[in-house]
């Protein structure tokens, strides 16, 4: 089992993600993989991110937990868009 | 158990008795997951001829051992039960309900009996419970979910059905979360049957697998392969849509009862992709999906302005309301598809029947008074007024309600020739013009005639025998197995092919793996069979992911001669063999894959013969004691 990972991302001065609910497409990947990291278990529910949807469909909002260490695992694998490292959403505007 | 929730969740609702059941871990290494456990616990739990409308039928959801855990597009949830319209196991894949019943502690779920008053079902972890439904019997399929998420919060999953499975349609259908179906074969009905208007499901009762290290590494892996797959961002962008222009273009879209294709020109023009795009809303994918076949699609502006169509299956209700109603754009079919998701309505079903009555009164066999007063045309208002009636069984509705098996009791038993189905159920598709193992699978199907189980590479036209062997040492056959399907003169035998892509598919079923290309694409026999030990921790080798798929398929072969199938129930249409499909204008007849000569119905026979020896079954289809001693199933009958 991998340790968790609960140390804030002490290189990242400010949050290191950005969050576009309108985006977000309520496929639960961000939560499975930050429960993952964190908690040594799939439990989406459980992880430091929250999605809130109308009625099951559509996302109207997304936000971190207090617990959230600013890791980033989550915009890693968001396959939507919805959650963007800014490192990378600044490199991408360097190389534009 | 890592990978596995390890538990049952047995609920009565005849006695109200609810109770966790462990999961044996050698039952888990035989049949692993999905429609292989569905497979062991409707043939343990549904005994022969059970009625499937009373209490000894059973409503089962099977997770994956994948399910619930990073690896992508592997959230099927496999529902079975005795089918109302077939009388044959039913086991259809939709949505995201196992992964979250898999997250709240359950691998499975067996829900037998019947309840005395309309009943939905809570499972919140441990606390699962049978609650009146009071005032939610009755509502719309949409109108039951909203209010059970309002009650519950927008974290559940929610199985629920609308009137149609109320009023115990045999085209009924049950949905998860308002837009995935499961579908064909009325589910809806076996939901209705045991007063059961919805399940809900959240769980955080949280997962384990053995390897998490390494799975993860694996996962990026995946991710990897998956973000490489050709025509990715055509299937993000369109969903099933992907192939709309090309059914219209090759003539795969039917209507006058499987007689013609659809003009291509107005196919394109109606339904195209440009059209298509005009609708087209954000994506709405299963859990851990980062394809999204499913697209919402809201009506901007025109006809029904505001609408919006949850439903996955977008080329399904295309092929259904465009062509069989010819129905006049994508606002239409809107209107349609959205009507029989609220009602819970089988689309495919309906249309197909629908076009039958249709051809019927076109041909003066059955008049205006047979059709309570109306004339049944070719559009919107026919479809929408037919929708409510054969939901709410109002006059022929009622009849229509019960699928083919009704129209033949009420209008007349000579009308079964004039049919293009398998035991009541209709077909997805015509193989007339190119059959390959999807129109093989349509005589064969353990659980109809829908090309499920069926689906390889055939289904696209001019693919070479080395091709196809090449396919064939992918999904694992031996060098025997090889010789077998290649042996045959014209190249392949489509019979004995036709089982090991069952077998592949199952597999896939089996894991919970997404059968949408650029998905079961990123995985291969030896990746499954690897993930499944960093899941698990328990060491298979492919061959014993393989057996565990025939073990499969001869159960479900064995539940289903247990309800009195025979050799006799495995066919093909009969107009096949009698009348030509106009395909684009041109007259077309059954004729093998290369289009060399026309099949007859001896021809069909010879390759059941062929298909049977291939699975180690007798010539009567019944798998002998040998088959069943390797598979470790001897003494099972």
């Amino acid at each position: 089992m991998t340790a968790a990972k609960t140390k804030v991302n002490k290189e990242a001065k400010e949050f290191p993600i950005l969050a576009y609910p309108e985006k977000c497409t309520g496929c639960r990947t961000c939560q499975v993989m930050c429960s993952i990291r964190h908690l040594g278990e799939f439990n989406p529910l459980k992880s430091y991110i929250t999605v809130t949807r109308d009625h099951g469909i559509r996302t109207t909002s997304l936000s971190f937990t207090s617990d959230c260490t600013w890791c980033g695992y989550c915009a890693r694998f968001c396959p939507y868009g919805a959650l963007i490292l800014k490192k990378a959403a600044n490199s991408k505007k360097e190389g534009e | 158990m890592f990978g596995y929730a390890g538990q049952i969740l047995k609920i009565d609702l005849n006695t109200g008795d609810i109770f966790n059941e462990a999961l044996d871990p050698d039952t888990a290494r035989k049949f692993v997951g999905g429609v292989g456990m569905s497979a062991k616990l409707l043939y343990d739990t549904v005994k022969p001829n059970t009625d499937p409308m009373s209490s000894g039928n059973a409503l089962i959801a099977s997770s994956s051992p994948f399910s619930g855990t990073c690896l992508i597009g592997t959230n099927k949830t496999d529902w079975a039960s005795k089918s109302p319209l077939t009388g044959l196991a039913q086991s259809a894949a939709s949505g995201d309900f196992g992964t979250t019943l898999k997250w709240a502690g359950y691998d499975y779920m067996v829900i037998t009996g019947k309840a005395a008053r309309p009943v939905y079902i809570t499972i919140f972890d441990d606390d699962v419970q049978i609650r009146e439904a009071g005032e939610l019997w009755g509502k719309d399929n949409y109108e039951a979910a909203d209010e059970l998420w309002d009650r519950y919060g927008d974290n559940c999953a929610i199985f629920s059905i609308g009137p149609a499975g109320e009023k115990l349609s045999k085209i009924s259908m049950a949905y998860t979360n308002k837009q995935a179906t499961a579908g064909r074969m009325a589910s809806g009905a076996v939901m209705g049957s045991k007063k059961l208007k919805a399940i809900v499901v959240r769980g955080t009762r949280g997962l384990r697998v053995a390897h998490t290290k390494e799975l993860l590494a694996k996962t990026e892996k995946l991710y990897e392969t998956f973000w490489q797959s050709p025509n990715l961002q055509q299937w993000r962008d369109l969903g099933t849509t992907i192939a709309v222009e090309q059914y219209g273009r090759e003539g795969k879209a039917a209507w006058k009862n499987w007689r013609e294709s659809y003009p291509a020109d107005r196919w394109i023009n109606r339904f195209g992709v440009k059209e298509f795009m005009k609708v087209r809303d954000i994506s709405l994918p299963c859990v851990l999906c980062p394809l999204s076949c499913k697209l919402i699609q809201t009506l901007k502006e025109g006809e029904f302005a505001g609408l919006e169509n949850l439903q996955s299956c977008n080329m399904g209700a295309i092929l259904s309301y465009g062509a069989k109603f010819d129905v006049l754009n994508y606002n239409q079919i809107v209107k349609c598809h959205d009507t029989a998701n609220r009602l819970g309505v089988d689309t495919n079903d309906f249309c197909c029947l629908m076009d039958f009555l249709m051809e019927l009164q076109e041909k003066g066999i059955i008049d205006e008074k047979t059709t309570d007063g109306l004339k049944l045309e070719r559009n919107l208002e026919t479809a929408l007024t037919w929708l409510h009636k054969v939901a709410y069984r109002e006059g022929l509705g009622n009849v229509i309600a019960d699928g083919y098996p009704g129209i033949f009791a009420a209008l007349g038993e000579s009308l079964v020739k004039d049919t293009v189905q398998r035991r009541g159920s209709s077909l997805d598709f015509d193989p007339r013009g190119l059959f390959g193992t999807e129109g093989f699978g349509v005589a064969v199907g353990l659980t109809g005639p829908h090309a499920t189980f069926a689906l390889g590479p055939l289904v696209i036209g001019g693919r070479t025998p080395e091709q196809l062997r090449r396919y064939c040492e992918r999904i694992g056959l031996t060098k025997d197995e090889l010789d077998s399907v290649f042996s045959d003169p014209s190249g392949f035998n489509v019979a004995r092919l036709t089982r090991h892509v069952e077998r592949w598919n199952i597999l896939l079923d089996i894991m919970g793996i997404c059968s949408r290309p650029p998905l079961a694409r990123s995985y291969s026999l030896s990746s499954i069979t690897e993930l499944y030990g960093l899941v698990t921790g328990i060491d298979l080798k492919p061959e014993d992911l393989l057996a565990a798929s025939d073990r499969c398929a001869n159960l479900l072969k064995l539940f289903n001669i247990g309800q009195g199938a025979t050799r006799k129930d495995d066919y093909l249409p009969e107009r096949y063999y009698t009348e030509p499909f106009y395909l684009l204008g041109e007259e077309t007849w059954l004729k093998d894959y290369y289009n060399t000569r026309k099949l007859t119905r001896d021809d069909i026979e010879k390759l059941l013969d062929d298909y049977y020896e291939e699975r180690g079954w007798d010539k009567n289809g019944v798998p002998t004691e040998k088959t069943l001693a390797e598979l470790q199933l001897a003494g099972i009958k």
